[in-house]
């Protein structure tokens, strides 16, 4: 028996051959002794494993198991990475990740808001100031920095001006959640 | 409010309903029927106990994150248990990038040797116990590269076609054929030591 031969017999109990390969494998099993042998070793070990299937049960108990569960399924954002933008309305009580929903959705809004209103403040004041000397040296001094700050809970957001250079700049820093 | 439903006595497709709309009672209930098969399967893949835990809650989070993706076209277990096995195959993938020493597995994972096996001719799993042949079969199975172990784990216990198996395993209808063939023979032939070994 070749080896094309053997893949055969494995695909033909499979049942993965056309009408037409398997009338050909079953010429070569009336015909080849060995080829008998190796269908009645491969049928045996696939009865087996499908009869005997090693099954294991989970060593936690239902708490425990599904404690580990619970974390990480809260710890996601509503909706999950999965389904961005995708909300589910809740029954009874809202969970941790609700929370963690809500402000987010603030963040996103109050980060480049608290941004533009800080820089709108720079431009109107630096309206008032007189463009500062040419000199290589002073576009790298803030000697003369004013820093305005607006913290919030979740936002700190810092600016800083320098009348003689003409410059500001905004820092905006979220806080951890 | 609390919500006072008996999840116990609901049927999956309520559990799913209920789960959908964000209740952890209903996807607990779940996970409790099931937790016990998936583990086992991550088990049968990945060979080691705190793997198989780990990977299997794992695959619960992100059945929650997809339950919007299951339209009820094979059984949850069954949905469940792709998630499973996709998982374990990507950290199996992870894992192989790292050279290994053993002769076994490299003999495995290159084949050939199959053609020349010779046939075991006596039934390697008569005259035996239940629980002694599964014990037997799970060791033989820790004894395949990971490769002709998924195939044989997809082929014989989850039921895939040749050309399911190829599309989970990202390989050629070719490469499933041969490496199950090696997975059976080999399997075959390490039941047939195991019970050489009895007898002697």
């Amino acid at each position: 028996m070749n080896f094309e031969q053997q893949i055969k017999i494995q695909s033909y109990l499979d049942g993965e051959l056309s009408l037409a390969e398997r009338k050909q494998v079953e010429v070569w099993l009336e015909q080849d002794q060995q080829l008998r042998q190796l269908r009645d070793e491969l049928q045996q070990m696939s009865a087996a494993l499908r009869r005997h299937e090693p099954v294991e049960g989970v060593p936690d108990t239902r708490e425990f198991y599904w404690t580990g569960i619970e974390r990480a399924i809260q710890s996601q954002p509503l909706g999950g990475a999965e389904s961005v933008g995708h909300r589910r309305p809740f029954i009874g009580q809202p969970t941790a990740s609700f929370r963690d929903w809500a402000r987010s959705w603030w963040l996103r809004l109050a980060v480049p808001a608290a941004a533009a209103v800080l820089l709108v403040v720079a431009v109107l004041s630096n309206r008032e100031t007189e463009p500062p000397p040419q000199s290589a040296s002073s576009v790298t001094q803030l000697d003369d920095l004013r820093d305005i700050e607006i913290p919030t809970d979740d936002v700190n957001t810092f600016a800083f001006h320098s009348e003689a250079a003409g410059m500001t700049v905004v820092w905006v820093e979220t806080v951890g959640q | 409010m609390s919500n006072s439903k008996d999840y116990s006595v609901a049927a999956d497709d309520e559990l799913i309903r209920d789960s959908r709309m964000g209740e952890t009672l209903a996807f607990e209930e779940l996970v409790y029927r099931h937790r016990d098969k998936i583990y086992a399967r991550a088990l049968q893949m990945l060979r080691s106990p705190e793997e198989a835990l780990d990977l299997s809650q794992e695959a619960w989070v992100k059945a929650w994150q997809r339950l919007d993706m299951f339209h009820g076209e094979s059984s949850f277990l069954t949905w469940m248990t792709r998630i499973t096995i996709n998982l374990c195959l990507d950290r199996l993938r992870k894992l192989k990038r790292q050279p290994s020493d053993s002769i076994e597995e490299m003999e495995s994972t290159v084949g050939g040797v199959e053609k020349y096996m010779p046939v075991v001719h006596v039934n390697p799993t008569e005259n035996l116990e239940r629980s002694e042949l599964r014990q037997r079969i799970d060791k033989a199975l820790s004894q395949l590269s990971y490769e002709h172990r998924t195939v044989l784990i997809l082929h014989e216990f989850e039921g895939l076609e040749y050309k399911e198996i190829a599309k989970v395993m990202q390989c050629s209808i070719g490469t499933v054929m041969s490496r199950l063939f090696y997975a059976r023979r080999k399997m075959a032939a390490l039941m047939a030591s195991y019970k050489r070994e009895e007898l002697t």
